[in-house]
């Protein structure tokens, strides 16, 4: 490469330059900052400087001639390092100018500057399908997308796509696509299943993660279980929350919880059931249940539970509890421990009912209740459940 | 803690640690500022450091640029954008110039903090917005101030920052709430992404962005998408890395501020993402300003003359409905 150095111009009014003297000759080597000539301007004397390195291939004037402004002097042959790295240079801004070009394939239509370049990746005629009403006027990036995946995928090929959160550009699209194809699409690039996580099941996880930061300990005993089948016209769940409900009211600290710099404490209790549907997990909440009849329990639960299959739940319907029971029994488990539900004091974890008693584990807010009055809430749960008369008067007053 | 306590905090903290931090105003000592921004001020650090002025705001601005000039570190406060047109001259001829003419021999560690906007029934002449002035002076940094925990930390970098900064403060802000994050490292040239969303950006700064929050929850449901809302912060540099992932991401943008539509300062912000960011825009933008009449009085007509959040969930979703949401 050949570096040109130009008569400069020296001052406002200078229009050409007379060369005093050359410092260099041909084939000398110069580099940055060398003074390699003197020109004398109308004014003053000054010097020439070089700002390259290089070897000297020709001097176009004579020590002694005047030249224009701006006339090319001393042709200078840049070194090799020097001279290869401007070469790059330019390649490399031809290449960018070529990729710009055909990343940006437009389409010519009444469309958003995004759908007609997605359009022209897609080679779709924009203007063609608005003729024939196929897509609107104006088309937005969303009606591209639609029309495009409606005529290169089965909608089977296309529940899979929206599932999995596929990339329709990643389709070579020259037949229809059926759900084979995409699901082969998947197994091949071993594609997880994307799913996003719902408000609710959002609310449910920063519940769980507020409990995990509480001091939780655990108190562990087994209930006799004969009264619960002899009066087994309503369920074991029904008839812990009437139990639970009644020990309550004798121990306030189960119906506290801390908000703030206060302990609010309620004056009935409110019971919450952990309910299970399709992996997701509610706790819809019975208020008021010391004043509730067993068989009130009984049907608010299958009420609770038809709205849970349903997903009619409304969030207030999961609030205002303060303490939490969740029965596994059912599944034959043994024992288990359960997470304290959002503001609650404590839950209960009912295990299966073996050899006629059941187990039950008390997971408990340290901050509420102390292990001795929980104790003697355990205490007291146990001999409720020795008590026929309870049994029975309950099922009386029905 | 509340805005303008937030505020005082940051006056408090850094005059503590800085002997040479100044601040002056008017009525900023004795009755403790017009908004209670400097109460207490006076009392703890006594009247040489805390100044009460002269009605007189060219003097204020150009004693501080002499004061900085010096090695102090002025902080000013002007009773309301509106008055800051008196000292215009030195705002624009020599706070945001000298550093530049003296080769940055002379740097200006200064900060003007002042209010502005339409608050309530204050009258044409006490209701304006200047950030868009203020904005297109070469040599001043522009913040503009949403909320307590942005106005803490942003403020004290300010003072901390070796050159004039404009500190824009909002009427209707002085007793907005929020905690203060003592602990986070705050950059006051990024732009706060209030919300997540995937199909509109909207950006405000100010009283406005409140006003959109408020509306949000609406239009995302009537429009069934959902709205990435940005709190611009620097209006001066901007911050446009974080504007260019969000409008590349959605495709759509709206920029919604209560200065008068023509001449306002968003009309740069779309202009920047039409020139850059043409092929990303899936609709035309929007931009929802104040209307160009001088703020009435009357409380009716001064909020039809503003974007509120009725008027911008209607707009919105108007647009919406014609461009493809």
């Amino acid at each position: 490469m050949v570096y040109e150095i130009f008569m400069p111009q020296l001052s406002d009014s200078m229009d050409e330059g007379k060369l005093i003297k050359w410092m260099v000759s041909v084939n000398d080597k110069v580099s940055i900052g060398d003074v390699i000539a003197e020109v004398e301007s109308d004014k003053a004397i000054m010097e020439l400087q070089c700002f390259k390195n290089g070897v000297v291939k020709a001097l176009y004037i004579k020590e002694g001639e005047s030249a224009p402004v701006g006339t090319v002097i001393v042709d200078i042959t840049l070194d090799k390092e020097e001279s290869t790295h401007l070469e790059k240079h330019e390649v490399e801004e031809e290449c960018e100018e070529k990729r710009t070009k055909e990343e940006y394939s437009l389409v010519r239509a009444i469309a958003s500057p995004k759908a007609r370049l997605l359009a022209g990746s897609l080679k779709m005629n924009i203007q063609a399908l608005q003729d024939i009403d196929k897509l609107p006027v104006p088309s937005h990036v969303k009606d591209i997308v639609l029309y495009h995946k409606k005529r290169f995928f089965t909608l089977k090929a296309l529940s899979l796509i929206e599932e999995y959160s596929l990339d329709i550009s990643d389709f070579q699209v020259h037949t229809k696509q059926d759900s084979y194809a995409v699901l082969e699409y998947i197994k091949d690039k071993n594609i997880s299943r994307k799913q996003k996580i719902s408000s609710f099941q959002k609310a449910l996880i920063e519940n769980l993660d507020k409990s995990a930061l509480r001091a939780v300990y655990h108190i562990y005993d087994y209930i006799d279980a004969k009264y619960f089948e002899k009066y087994s016209a309503y369920g074991v769940t029904a008839w812990f929350v009437k139990i639970f409900a009644k020990c309550m009211m004798d121990f306030e600290g189960f119906r506290s919880s801390i908000k703030g710099d206060f302990i609010y404490t309620s004056v009935n209790a409110h019971i919450a059931i952990a309910m299970q549907v399709n992996r997701k997990l509610y706790m819809p909440v019975l208020k008021d249940v010391n004043h509730l009849s067993i068989k009130t329990i009984q049907d608010m639960l299958g009420e609770y539970k038809t709205k849970v299959e349903m997903s009619t739940l409304n969030l207030e319907e999961m609030k205002g509890s303060n303490f939490g029971l969740s029965n596994l029994g059912f599944t034959g488990i043994h024992r288990f421990d359960a997470m304290i539900n959002q503001d609650d004091s404590s839950i209960a974890a009912i295990g299966a009912s073996e050899a006629g008693r059941i187990s039950l584990t008390l997971s408990l807010d340290h901050r509420l209740i102390n292990g001795y009055e929980a104790a003697l809430f355990m205490q007291r749960v146990k001999e409720v459940c020795l008590e026929e008369e309870f049994f029975k008067e309950e099922v009386k007053n029905v | 803690m509340l805005y303008r306590e937030a505020i005082n905090l940051a006056l408090d903290e850094t005059m503590s640690e800085d002997i040479n931090i100044i601040l002056l105003g008017e009525d900023i000592a004795n009755v403790g500022g017009t908004f209670r921004v400097t109460e207490g001020l006076l009392d703890k650090y006594g009247k040489a450091r805390v100044i009460d002025t002269p009605i007189a705001e060219l003097s204020i601005v150009g004693n501080a640029i002499g004061m900085a000039i010096g090695g102090l570190r002025p902080v000013v406060e002007l009773m309301t954008a509106n008055f800051s047109l008196l000292a215009f001259d030195q705002i624009v001829n020599h706070m945001a110039k000298l550093p530049f003419m003296s080769a940055g021999k002379i740097r200006l560690p200064m900060v003007l903090r002042m209010p502005q906007g339409v608050s309530k029934q204050l009258g044409a002449q006490h209701s304006e917005n200047y950030e868009n002035m203020l904005s297109s002076v070469p040599g001043l940094f522009v913040f503009a101030v949403n909320s307590p925990n942005y106005a803490y930390h942003a403020l004290k970098k300010s003072i901390k920052m070796d050159d004039p900064v404009i500190f824009i403060e909002h009427e209707l802000l002085y007793n907005k709430k929020e905690e203060i994050d003592m602990k986070s490292d705050l950059d006051p040239f990024k732009a706060r992404i209030i919300k997540e969303g995937e199909d509109i950006t909207i950006i405000s700064y100010l009283k406005m962005l409140d006003d959109t929050a408020s509306a949000l929850d609406d239009i995302e449901k009537e429009l069934n998408c959902s709205c990435e809302l940005i709190d611009l912060c620097s209006l001066n540099p901007v911050d446009f890395k974080t504007l260019e992932a969000s409008i590349k991401k959605t495709g759509r943008l709206i920029m919604i501020e209560e200065g008068h539509k023509m001449g306002s300062y968003g009309a740069q912000i779309i202009s920047w993402a039409v020139e850059e960011l043409f092929y990303f825009l899936d609709a035309a933008p929007l931009r929802l300003c104040g209307k160009n009449v001088p703020i009435a009085y009357n409380r009716k007509l001064e909020l039809a003359s503003i974007p509120t959040p009725k008027s911008i969930k209607k707009d919105i979703i108007n647009w919406g409905r014609i461009n493809g949401l």
